[in-house]
């Protein structure tokens, strides 16, 4: 992360600390008034190690499906012994594990586009991601990531009292937020709520008895200052927001999803959130509609229909978009699993989507239609959505240069 | 306290503050014996014989000398197609192990072996030249990098160093160079296209084929990092028409992939660029032989830029995060004129007149690495494995040997000063003393003989942990209240608050 905006972000911050915890903090954008429009925000989550497309949106109406995948392929229809997919249109179906999706689909808050992704080939993790979250494919050139270039160009002219606007809810920053604006990496539960050792470290960090190591001048009590009033902040506005009443699945996605709907809930400024949620990589054994894949899209739809059913009419203000950096073989390997690929399927819930159809150009499982003969082809450049979703949800034309060596084109119909 | 220059014992601390994993009460006495002078001189040749126990330790440690051959064999065995599961599993499992094994190591040699000063640099040229164990094979490699790239050079030469990085498969792999290929030829583009054409019948697939082929073409990454991250420094003395130059000077080395000598360094002349090339405005002969890479690696290691860049970047790592230009200047002098003598250009760091200064006594933020390792060895804490102090290291988030980017973790407090970063570190803290890391403990003799009264008790405690500089008044003055509110305060209690304190957060 370039040092300049952690520079300003301590400079306002600290000044706050040094005249004595100022109540309520600067760090958070000021509550929207009464009567203000709510803004827009994006909740980007990455699901990391390439999720396995074909087996979340089944093109279970194309013959050569079934051959590609004897052993993990899902059914186009229930039987005795296994449920087959949940039918959108006459060739895709939703993995049956996403049952929870299928009203929103209905609703039409909740779209799938096929065939989606980058125009470079690599095939490698670090590569794939590293080029989406700065959303330039093969350049290694730029410093911010897409969603802190988002940040930094609409950053408001008065940046006092509107600092923090973004938040990642793990300890480490993701690319994609990783620049000049400042975003709060939000540390795990059992260090948020440790309150007796927060409560310890404000008695050592807090107070000055008198002035002897002029203690204000010290950057690392001011961070630790910093911290203890950021998180004492962040658990104000989490608490202010918190809705009792949705369930969310029991998972590693449904609790981050909570606490972001707490905070969206506070109207406290958020625009940007992002999640990941690793172990896509399934080269073995990822099962048909029961096993590995199955437990963790039944997670994870469950607590996106949680979420849109805890954010209630606000889900217009909240664009939720899923991606991969990559899909994977269409043919199953000899491990019952699926290798590397190429095309992949991003997701997309609420705001001003045009849900209850499957979005993209779809060139069918027919082995020369696919890409080098295994995969997937890339129908739609995943920035065409990055660039979707910023001009028809957050209301920010992207710029010429936002996304470099890139020519514009939207995804049709999706907004 | 405010005396310009700092006491011998004040300078103790200080060097081994910042050219050790972290000073202990232990090792400035063993100092003090010897003589600063003395002591870092020997330091210097980082051959000192290493304890028993951690010796003992580190051979328990299979793959640990293992080549990329052996690493290979051993541990990144095929899953045939049809492998049943519990076999399948174990050797899932066993891919993992030489990370998880030289992570290990690396902990272990930083919290209980005799050449610390040996570890600190490798701690620096490990992040200068960083990798990535995320990316695909590298974790494969890194055990024979870790050892025969960084280790063996750290306190060697500079130029033998970058050009060992250079031939090494981790560094081609990770940087993409084994890859590396001439641009296809106009003809030899005309013939993949017809052939897509021709299977696929579709003129698209065609021209998507010529896009593929010429992507598998040159790969610029390598290149381009060596000389912004490595060498030069970022858009210094160098254009990007020299970054294509190294590029194609270095097309060809690539890595090995025959069972029998797999992961060694390979020249591939079938797909190196044979034309003449111009480097920094010297003209190099287009050869079918590795020499002009080398050419380009000795250019650089000799040049002064590469001396200004580095030294910068070693007096950022042990002085301060902004250091003296002038200071910057004379130590780059010592680096060009010795042609990158590593121990040379340490002592001129250590000997300048600016090293010393009051302000810099522990006034640098400690990275989360340098945290935890010195929090560890401060309380001569006994670890068994890397797992608990892996996991506090992530959350910090400065895994080791995952930075995600090739630039290395970030050198300067600011990049590790996040809001919410502290929270971590305290519960770390308060985690050790209650031996909730999995693999490291405090033992109870680290509290033998300590007063038994709270005054005392603190006292002591802070004069173990902090040795010679005690810690400030504030703090001692905040903690006083804490103990005296505290029922029954315990030594374990006061340790996690000393290693919380703000005090100890510098080095």
């Amino acid at each position: 992360m370039t040092d300049f905006g952690r520079r300003d972000f301590l400079r306002i911050t600290g000044a706050g600390a040094a005249a004595g915890f100022l109540p309520g903090g600067q760090l958070f954008a000021q509550d929207t008034k009464a009567g203000q429009a709510a803004k827009p925000v994006l909740v980007a989550i990455y699901l990391r190690g390439g999720q396995d497309a074909l087996n979340v949106l089944v093109p279970f109406g194309d013959k050569h499906y079934k051959d590609l995948r004897p052993t993990i392929g899902i059914l186009a229809k229930d039987t005795e012994d296994a449920k087959g997919v949940i039918a959108l249109d006459d060739t895709f179906g939703l993995h049956p594990s996403m049952k929870a999706l299928k009203p929103l689909y209905d609703d039409k808050r909740f779209a799938p586009v096929v065939c989606t992704g980058s125009p470079h080939n690599t095939r490698s993790h670090f590569d794939a991601q590293d080029f989406m979250e700065y959303a330039a494919p093969g350049m290694r050139t730029l410093k911010a990531g897409w969603l802190n270039r988002y940040l930094a160009a609409t950053k408001p002219a008065k940046t006092e009292g509107v600092v923090l606007r973004a938040l990642a809810m793990q300890g480490l920053l993701p690319r994609a937020l990783r620049g000049e604006c400042p975003a709060l990496a939000v540390p795990e539960r059992n260090v948020l709520d440790n309150s007796k050792v927060l409560e310890t470290f404000e008695d050592i960090y807090g107070k000055d008895g008198d002035k002897m190591d002029k203690r204000e001048d010290d950057p690392v009590v001011a961070t630790g200052r910093d911290t203890l009033e950021t998180l004492k902040r962040y658990k104000e506005i989490e608490a202010k927001g918190k809705t009792r009443k949705t369930n969310y699945a029991n998972g590693r996605l449904g609790s981050k999803l909570k606490d972001i709907a707490s905070v969206i809930h506070a109207d406290a400024g958020l625009e940007v959130a992002c999640i990941d949620i690793g172990g896509w990589d399934h080269h073995a054994n990822e099962g048909d509609d029961q096993g590995t894949i199955a437990n963790m899209l039944k997670e994870g739809s469950d607590s996106l229909a949680a979420f849109a059913d805890d954010l209630g009419k606000r889900l217009d203000q909240v664009l939720v978009v899923v991606m991969t950096e990559f899909g994977r073989t269409c043919k199953e390997n000899g491990n019952s699993g699926t290798d590397h690929g190429h095309g992949s399927v991003m997701l997309l819930l609420g705001g001003a989507v045009k849900g209850g159809k499957v979005h993209g150009e779809w060139r069918g499982l027919e082995d020369k239609a696919l890409y080098e003969g295994r995969d997937l082809p890339v129908t739609t450049d995943f920035r065409n959505v990055f660039a979707d979703a910023l001009r028809n949800h957050m209301k920010f034309d992207p710029p010429k240069d936002f996304f470099p060596d890139y020519k514009a084109a939207a995804v049709k119909g999706l907004f | 306290m405010s005396q310009e220059t700092l006491s011998d014992d004040e300078k103790i601390v200080h060097v081994l503050n910042r050219l050790t994993p972290g000073a202990t009460s232990d090792l400035v006495n063993e100092v003090r014996k010897e003589g600063l002078k003395g002591w870092f001189a020997r330091q210097l040749k980082g051959d000192a014989r290493e304890p028993e126990l951690l010796a003992a330790a580190l051979r328990n440690l299979d793959s640990l000398g293992r080549d990329c051959k052996e690493i290979h064999d051993t541990y990144d065995k095929p899953i045939p197609d049809g492998t049943a599961e519990p076999e399948r599993r174990k050797l899932e499992a066993l891919k993992i192990v030489p990370a998880r094994e030289l992570c290990t190591a690396i902990l272990l040699r930083a919290l209980y072996g005799a050449n610390p000063v040996l570890e600190m640099s490798c701690d620096f040229f490990r992040n200068h030249f960083s990798v990535s164990i995320d990316k695909d094979e590298v974790r494969f490699l890194v055990t024979d990098w870790d050892r025969r790239v960084i280790r063996r050079h750290a306190l060697g030469n500079f130029g033998d160093l970058l050009k060992a990085t250079a031939h090494h498969a981790a560094m081609l792999f990770y940087l993409d160079n084994h890859l590396s290929r001439r641009p296809p030829t106009k003809s030899e583009l005309q013939m993949i296209e017809s052939e897509a054409r021709r299977t696929t019948k579709s003129k698209e697939r065609g021209r998507e084929a010529v896009e593929i082929a010429r992507q598998r073409g040159l790969n610029e990454n390598y290149a381009r990092e060596l000389l912004e991250l490595h060498t030069l420094g970022v858009d210094r003395h160098y254009t990007q028409g020299d970054v294509l130059m190294v590029a194609r000077c270095l097309t060809g080395w690539t890595i090995c992939r025959r069972p029998e000598q797999w992961g060694d360094f390979e020249f591939n002349v079938d797909v190196h660029s044979t034309e003449n090339k111009t480097f920094l405005g010297a003209e190099v002969k287009g050869k079918r032989d590795p020499s002009e890479g080398e050419w380009v690696l000795e250019v650089l290691s000799r040049h002064k830029g590469t001396a200004l860049f580095v030294a910068a970047k070693l007096c950022r790592w042990l002085v301060s995060d902004d250091p003296d230009e002038k200071m910057v200047m004379r130590v780059a002098k010592v680096f060009n004129q010795s042609v990158g003598d590593l121990p040379k250009t340490l002592t001129a760091i250590v000997e300048d007149p600016d090293f010393f200064k009051r302000g810099h006594f522990r006034a640098k933020y400690k990275r989360p690495w340098e945290f935890v390792v010195s929090a560890l060895r401060a309380t001569k804490a006994e670890v068994t494995s890397f797992d608990g102090i892996g996991a506090a290291l992530e959350a910090m988030n400065e895994p080791l040997y995952r930075c995600a980017d090739p630039t290395g973790y970030y050198d300067q407090a600011e990049a590790w000063r996040d809001p919410g970063s502290m929270a971590i570190r305290w519960a770390f803290c308060s985690d050790l003393v209650a031996g909730r890391i999995a693999g490291a403990k405090i033992p109870a003799s680290f509290y033998a003989d300590v007063p038994a009264d709270a005054a005392g008790m603190k006292t002591e405690l802070a004069r173990r942990i902090l040795p010679v500089a005690g810690i400030g008044t504030q703090t001692s003055q905040n903690l006083d209240a804490l103990v005296s509110r505290a029922r029954k305060p315990s030594g374990p209690m006061i340790v996690g608050v000393l290693l919380g304190s703000p005090d100890f957060q510098k080095q």
